[in-house]
């Protein structure tokens, strides 16, 4: 375990820039997310981390060591890919074990540890399957465990669960961040799904175009985004204009009503549509002065319900209002 | 008559077409008289026994040398071309795969008559004979190592690599422990190719050629004037089960089907 | 890396490199001269004989490519689609042939249209001949065994053609109500012109270049390039003239290369 450090860390291809310049630090046991949509850099960055390509410019620092200049076989990571990269003509145990032979330990040493982290990973009966014989969950479950079992200073995950459903995919992340805090390894997790980006991290790296927008505790990236495009990209958010000044309000801190509220922002407008969400409902509205707006409402039973068509007030108390602070220089 | 039931019907007719030759080659190989008659008349295995002395065990053997070592040659050339080709750019690459390929593009007759005159023209006549015919047989077997090697190598799991260095493998590591395990089916199908295209060549080997180092098949052509039918149909016929339980035993060994379809090889 | 590389420079550039050079000069009493001259092209393209030699290579080659796409066409579609448990068996039938050398495919058909062959008894016992025909040596002969020696490659296209056209096509034009000899002509067909066009391209291009089958089934009133070369280099020894044909032989292969692989090129599944 050990931090984590990049100093204006560039990577450019001809003419095209895919990490402009980016600065983090991620700290000794800390579950970092970087979040953003394709091509913002995320991938490229951990590529970088991983030493898969050599930066265009910057610096690299794992536990205080310089490794930009190091291929990935001499930095102590441990990856999982997207596409798990399991080798297809070893078993799962020996897929697993590969990382220990590399580091010569001896077969004694390397079969217990295996036996160790296939159990860690839920999969102790399956160490003699090849990975064709093992469904995308068990195969994802043999990656982390392979990157897992050689004890990693630091570990990366590449949109580790993109190819799972989703009732796997959220079962799996609860697990992985509860695997990471049980054993504390740094770990840089990629993804441009938020909702895992929230439920894992620690803290949350949002990127776009090649640079990081805004690091924080999920919960500050969520409530207090700095800039609109983390604002737009987590969740979704009502953008307005009231007294000269910006006003975003979360769909979920947003009221209908038949009648004004009392204080508050308010604005009146027709429901043009209606989402059945399940656990919430959704309503798209247009307001009077021809604006688009979004409100959710959860699905508890008590609150009244509005047709496609009716009229109603969107209101958002003074404190459920929010102002993205203006640009820093 | 159903479309699927005419389209068995004629593709049987096809197959005797295809087969017929064969079997009566097979079956003359029998004939109790030295004539090429079918159905054969009488059964005798006097052919079959001429067959098997020295004057064709001979070049049997001959071929089956050159073949094997043409093989093994070939595709221990083809590797870095193939992993060149296959996985980097570079200037020149185009001219490399021409260069490569090229064998595999012009008649074997002409890289035959061309390498006869550079022997010539060398001073080295006297190499021609086996010297010549593997040298020959290497440059015109490469390609089809390179081909398969080279698609083996594209059809790599992606990542796989990476996934090595990651663990702590160097990349001789990584080559050795997963790059090579993953394509050795195309490997095996480059030599079994070479082995096969060496062994059934006649067009090249007719010109490198000299009495006594004669490959099996020039030596069937050369008799071919003089009669001797159901001796020359025995030969035949084990020249083609030579390859064929060759092929049988490695596909048994390490599945070869994949790559029938992906072999484009010229005659 | 260096051990390839040299070896196809040296044994295989350099020949050919060395056959264009001698195409262009002079040969007198089987050395070659340092004259430059176009003589020996001249001599090829005005003598009947070599003029002839040409056509028939050529005429040789169209008919074994259209056989062997007429015959190779079916049997691809077959083998692609057949759901019979002996389709394995089936394959390996029809590409075991290639093990054989063309020389032993070929006196196969020795052994059958000689004047005392197969066909000859057959056709006697038949009652429809009464005297024995010589079908052999003619172009007729060099060109049926040439279309069965390489049957197989151009099977072997085929079949790669059309497995690459998308099943869904199929169902699709069915859904769309028509029948399966339409779909066929209308949708599979159409499809699969760049294996056709590349299984003859194929047969074409070996047939022109073969030797084993026109030396057996053929004789010296039929020449084609193949034997020509054969002959001027081991026979009348005239390396210069050998060579050239050699060149035309080439060119040609080559031409032939380029085009089937802008055909391949084109050839993108839906």
């Amino acid at each position: 375990m050990a931090e984590l450090r990049l100093e204006k860390l560039e990577k450019r291809y001809g003419a095209t820039v895919a990490v402009a310049g980016i600065d983090l630090a991620v700290r000794e046991g800390e579950f970092m997310t970087l979040l953003g949509p394709s091509g913002c850099g995320k991938t490229t960055t951990l590529g970088l981390i991983a030493g898969f390509f050599r930066p265009s410019a910057g610096s690299i620092f794992i536990g205080g060591k310089a490794v930009a200049e190091l291929p990935p076989f001499r930095r102590d990571i441990g990856v999982v890919f997207q596409d798990y990269a399991l080798f297809p003509h070893l078993t799962a145990a020996e897929n697993v074990g590969f990382g220990l032979r590399m580091r010569k330990l001896s077969t004694a040493e390397t079969a217990t540890r295996v036996r160790e982290a296939l159990e860690l990973v839920q999969l102790g009966q399956l160490g003699e399957r090849r990975p064709l014989e093992l469904s995308g969950g068990q195969r994802q479950r043999v990656a982390l465990a392979r990157a897992l079992v050689i004890r990693p200073t630091v570990l990366l995950l590449d949109e580790p669960l993109s190819n799972l459903d989703l009732k796997l995919r959220e079962e799996m992340r609860v697990e992985i961040a509860g695997l990471q805090r049980r054993l504390g390894i740094t770990t840089v997790f990629v993804t441009h799904d938020q909702g895992e980006a929230l439920v894992m991290s620690d803290r949350v790296a949002v990127m776009n175009a090649g640079r990081i927008e805004q690091v924080g505790s999920p919960s500050e990236i969520y409530e207090r985004p700095t800039t609109r495009f983390v604002a737009e990209f987590i969740g979704r958010m009502n953008f307005f204009a009231e007294g000269g000044r910006p006003v975003a309000i979360r769909p979920e801190r947003a009221r209908l009503s038949t009648q004004a509220p009392a204080d508050g922002f308010a604005r009146r407008g027709t429901v043009q549509q209606v989402l059945y969400l399940g656990g919430a409902l959704e309503y798209r509205l247009e307001l009077a002065d021809g604006e688009r707006a979004v409100v959710e409402v959860p699905n508890d039973g008590a609150a009244p319900r509005y047709a496609e068509g009716s009229a109603v007030w969107f209101s958002a108390t003074r404190e459920s209002c929010y102002e993205i602070p203006a640009r820093r220089p | 008559m159903k479309p699927w039931a005419a389209l068995r019907a004629v593709v049987m007719a096809i197959y005797v077409f295809m087969l017929g030759p064969i079997v009566i080659t097979a079956a003359v190989s029998f004939n109790q008289s030295n004539r090429s008659q079918f159905p054969p008349r009488g059964f005798s295995l006097q052919w079959w026994q001429r067959a098997f002395s020295a004057e064709w065990v001979d070049p049997l053997v001959f071929s089956l040398k050159l073949g094997l070592l043409a093989a093994l040659i070939s595709t221990l050339l083809a590797l870095p071309l193939a992993f060149a080709l296959a996985r980097h750019r570079f200037a020149g690459r185009d001219a490399l795969a021409a260069l490569t390929l090229g064998p595999l593009m012009l008649p074997a007759l002409v890289t035959g008559v061309g390498l006869l005159q550079l022997f010539q023209y060398a001073g080295a006549r006297e190499y021609i004979g086996f010297t010549a015919l593997l040298i020959g047989h290497v440059v015109i077997c490469l390609p089809f190592a390179v081909r398969t090697i080279a698609i083996s190598l594209q059809t790599l799991p992606p990542n796989v690599e990476l996934a090595a260095a990651s663990l702590g493998a160097s990349r001789a590591a990584a080559l050795w422990h997963v790059v090579l395990p993953l394509i050795k089916t195309g490997i095996v199908a480059g030599a079994v190719f070479a082995f096969v295209h060496s062994f059934t060549d006649v067009n090249l080997s007719l010109f490198l050629a000299r009495p006594g180092e004669q490959p099996i098949t020039v030596k069937i052509l050369g008799f071919l004037e003089y009669g001797f039918a159901p001796t020359l149909a025995a030969v035949s016929v084990i020249t083609l089960l030579l390859p064929l339980v060759l092929v049988v035993i490695v596909e048994r060994v390490s599945g070869l089907g994949d790559f029938i379809y992906a072999s484009r090889s010229r005659g | 890396m260096a051990a390839p590389l040299a070896l196809l420079l040296l044994f295989f550039a350099l020949p050919n490199a060395l056959l264009l050079s001698a195409s262009f000069v002079k040969s007198e009493a089987q050395q070659l001269t340092h004259e430059l001259t176009l003589e020996n092209y001249q001599f090829l393209f005005t003598r009947p004989l070599y003029i002839w030699a040409f056509v028939r290579t050529f005429i040789v080659g169209v008919s074994v490519g259209l056989i062997d796409v007429v015959l190779g066409y079916p049997l691809a579609y077959f083998l692609v689609r057949t759901r019979s448990r002996w389709k394995g068996v089936l394959i390996a039938l029809a590409l075991a042939p290639l093990l054989a050398s063309v020389v032993v495919r070929t006196y196969g058909w020795y052994i059958i249209l000689n004047r005392f062959g197969v066909a000859n008894d057959l056709l006697l016992a038949l009652g429809a001949i009464d005297e024995r025909i010589a079908f052999m040596p003619s172009t007729g002969a060099i060109v049926i065994g040439l279309a069965h020696a390489l049957l197989p490659y151009t099977v072997l296209t085929i079949m790669g053609s059309l497995q690459g056209i998308n099943p869904n096509l199929e169902l699709a034009a069915m859904s769309l109500g028509a029948n399966r000899v339409r779909t066929f002509f209308d949708v599979v067909l159409p499809l699969s012109f760049p294996g056709i066009a590349g299984g003859f391209i194929l047969s074409f291009s070996i047939a022109i270049s073969a030797y084993a089958t026109p030396a057996i089934l053929g004789g010296p009133a039929t020449q084609v390039m193949a034997t020509a070369i054969y002959g001027f280099m081991t026979q009348l020894l005239d390396w210069s003239i050998g060579a050239a044909l050699a060149v035309i032989l080439v060119v040609c292969a080559v031409a032939l290369a380029y085009v089937a692989a802008r055909i391949g090129a084109r050839q993108g599944a839906l």
